[in-house]
């Protein structure tokens, strides 16, 4: 079963944690699914094309079906990129050692 | 993550247990926000991403009301002793902002709806939890410690 297909459900579930945040102290507790990890996987629902497809095994030549099932098993674009150091897979900026467990990804605005 | 970003250098992000990553989410209501995110990404072209970041936040009340936008961006990567000509060039030619884009849309995909928000993810099998909103230190090596020790996802 790929995570492709649970991510409808991971939405949900997300939703529903949005909504709980509203009224709660800032902090979460960790949940099985991560909601990112699926958003990564889903390409389908992004308009540009995502860093999963991007980092696409170069050997597949996919139809339509077998690219969807390859996003699955595609190399996670949140780790560090070797050949570019100071970068991820998807190109973001990155900071530490590239062997870490946990990757903190920060969303910020300038302004 | 201005405030809790030194310490968490100084502490997990030195001992090899975290490694962060920057997303960058410019507000639709921030007109200037895109471009500061363009200037930041044309620094990390020369390697000075995370002491550009910096600089933009600390300043921002600055180069916001400047005149001269793309001056004030220069000025600023020339301070960190970057190539202000190639910064330029990079920062006129608007390539950048193909970063930002495909951040913005990996964000409204996992409904990032404001900023900051974080998340906290384990690689090994992609638990994670979201933090949306500013937290301190304290507040962050708890969710650090419950997202290293939870136990396995999947």
């Amino acid at each position: 079963m790929s995570r492709r297909s649970i991510a409808p459900i991971v939405l949900l579930l997300l939703a529903g944690r949005l909504l709980m945040a509203c009224q709660s102290p800032v902090i979460t507790t960790p949940i099985a699914e991560n909601p990112l990890a699926a958003a990564t996987d889903t390409p389908t629902t992004v308009p540009e094309p995502t860093s999963a497809t991007e980092s696409a095994p170069p050997a597949a030549e996919p139809t339509e079906q077998t690219a969807q099932a390859d996003a699955g098993t595609a190399p996670n674009p949140l780790l560090a990129d070797p050949d570019n150091p100071g970068f991820t897979l998807d190109g973001s900026p990155t900071l530490g050692d590239p062997d870490a467990p946990i990757v903190i990804l920060d969303f910020s605005d300038f302004q | 993550m201005l405030e809790t970003e030194p310490q968490l250098k100084d502490t997990y992000v030195a001992d090899g247990q975290v490694r962060l990553i920057f997303k960058h989410y410019p507000l639709p209501g921030h007109s200037r926000s895109s471009n500061a995110a363009e200037a930041a990404e044309c620094a990390a072209r020369q390697g000075k991403f995370w002491e550009m970041k910096d600089l933009l936040f600390e300043d921002v009340n600055e180069w916001s009301s400047s005149a001269d936008l793309a001056g004030a961006f220069q000025g600023y990567a020339e301070s960190l002793g970057l190539d202000g000509a190639a910064f330029r060039q990079c920062y006129d030619s608007g390539d950048a902002a193909s970063r930002w884009q495909q951040d913005v849309a990996l964000g409204q995909s996992a409904q990032v709806t404001g900023t900051p928000n974080f998340f906290v993810i384990r690689l090994s099998d992609s638990t994670g939890t979201r933090v949306p909103g500013f937290i301190d230190f304290a507040q962050f090596q708890q969710v650090i410690d419950q997202v290293l020790n939870a136990p396995p996802g999947q």
